[in-house]
């Protein structure tokens, strides 16, 4: 009995340290399986954030999904996306913990409230676009061997003169519109006015479709607060129409028009 | 593109277009002492480029809001961010020189209300009193979109923490750090 005993213990053993040399080969080699999830790479940015954001690429093995998981830290709680896409942003989930009170030295944050937020039509947008930033990242290595985003057809300067034909020459905005293999660079220039942005797109067969990046100036200009959906430029094999809500709210009256770009 | 137009056509036809400008009152601040001593002592220790404007934040809030603000975080040391890095449960991916805090170019604040922080109200104040920050130079975390941080403020005059380290290494002391 006392060998049965003694045996079924030695069994125990070996299955234990077994499954913790398993444990402790995964944390120590990035591309070991884990929950058939290969870690691709993983960086840590200081941007957006008080106390760091770590972001991982995954890729799944058992599909052509990839995940981006992103750890951002601050001084009030911490936030935790995971993005998986593929072609397309499939789905998100994002977890906020909000402390108690910012953390200090010595301090253990006790969570205050959490939020949980899934992908939906409404915030689709606001998930792309962050999701964009954070494949940046990756891509950023790609661009180094030569892939470009956006095919070669779409680079150059855009550019058309908004109240062109006002009396009040204080209304006449130049605005343009500068793609190149690296950005895409919104300029609007005019009396009392400067805005400099950078913004992405995403092609479709003929259409540029733009959307907010970057405040290169830091104006905090207030139509930003109500869109920052710069619309989408397409070619109808003769001219550049821009359709684009943030002009239209920033200098139209929120009226909607398209405006035409001359390429250069 | 005005001021060539003007030149090339003459002040006269243009100087009703400016008029405006003078009607513009810039608010430079006084950069007079905060109504908390504890705040004064956490303004001392900031980086000498941003104090008055902080000052000045501060000031303004409670001068056209009568909300008192303090300041609880400021200046943090390497050390004290390394500790902060190793705590576990995780609070942070910033070791040492990684955070603004380390070169005294941010702060956290939040509302004392009879002599506490009822940090459930502070959602809605810190809202209330963002803009005045920002009409003071500082960048509020309340917008930024991976961690909505709304009692962070920080003015970094567009260096990265890396150029700050970098910097901080050439002059020894992150008051001396040229902004």
């Amino acid at each position: 009995m006392d060998k049965i005993k003694s045996s079924v213990l030695l069994i125990g053993l070996v299955v234990l340290f077994s499954c913790k040399y398993k444990e402790r080969l995964q944390d120590k080699d990035p591309m070991v399986k884990k929950d058939s999830l290969f870690l691709i790479k993983d960086t840590v940015i200081f941007g957006e954030s008080t106390q760091g954001t770590e972001v991982k690429l995954f890729k799944k093995i058992n599909n052509n999904d990839s995940i981006i998981k992103v750890e951002t830290f601050g001084e009030m709680g911490n936030s935790n996306h995971t993005f998986i896409f593929n072609e397309k942003l499939l789905n998100v989930v994002h977890i906020t913990n909000y402390y108690q009170e910012p953390i200090y030295v010595n301090s253990t944050p006790k969570i205050r409230k959490k939020e949980k937020e899934s992908l939906t039509a409404s915030n689709k947008d606001k998930f792309t676009d962050l999701l964009y930033e954070y494949k940046s990242l990756f891509i950023h290595t790609e661009h180094k061997k030569n892939k470009v985003l956006l095919s070669q057809k779409w680079f150059g300067s855009y550019s058309f003169t908004m109240n062109e034909e006002s009396d009040d020459w204080r209304d006449v905005h130049d605005i343009s519109i500068t793609i190149n293999k690296d950005s895409i660079n919104y300029l609007a220039k005019g009396y009392q006015l400067y805005e400099s942005y950078r913004l992405y797109a995403i092609e479709s067969n003929d259409t540029l479709k733009l959307t907010f990046k970057k405040d290169l100036n830091n104006a905090n200009n207030w139509a930003l607060k109500k869109t920052k959906n710069f619309g989408t430029i397409t070619f109808d094999n003769k001219n550049y129409n821009w359709v684009c809500p943030y002009i239209d709210i920033n200098f139209n009256d929120g009226k909607n028009s398209t405006y035409i770009l001359k390429k250069e | 593109m005005v001021a060539r137009e003007v030149y090339t056509e003459g002040l006269t036809l243009k100087d009703t277009a400016f008029r405006c400008i003078e009607e513009i009152v810039i608010d430079r601040g006084n950069c007079l002492d905060t109504w908390d001593t504890v705040t004064n002592s956490r303004i001392d220790k900031l980086h000498p480029k941003i104090k008055c404007s902080v000052k000045n934040f501060i000031n303004d809030v409670e001068k056209t809001m009568g909300i008192k603000l303090r300041i609880i975080q400021g200046y943090r040391t390497y050390a004290e961010q390394d500790v902060l890095y190793r705590q576990r449960p995780k609070i942070t991916n910033a070791r040492g020189g990684e955070s603004n805090h380390n070169f005294g170019l941010a702060i956290d604040v939040a509302e004392i209300k009879n002599g506490t922080i009822d940090w459930e109200e502070q959602e809605t104040v810190l809202s209330k009193i963002a803009p005045i920050g920002k009409k003071w130079g500082l960048a509020w975390g309340g917008e930024w979109k991976s961690f909505v941080d709304k009692p962070h403020f920080e003015m970094t005059f567009g260096k990265t923490t890396r150029d700050l380290r970098d910097l901080l290494e050439t002059h020894n002391d992150y008051t001396k750090i040229p902004l």
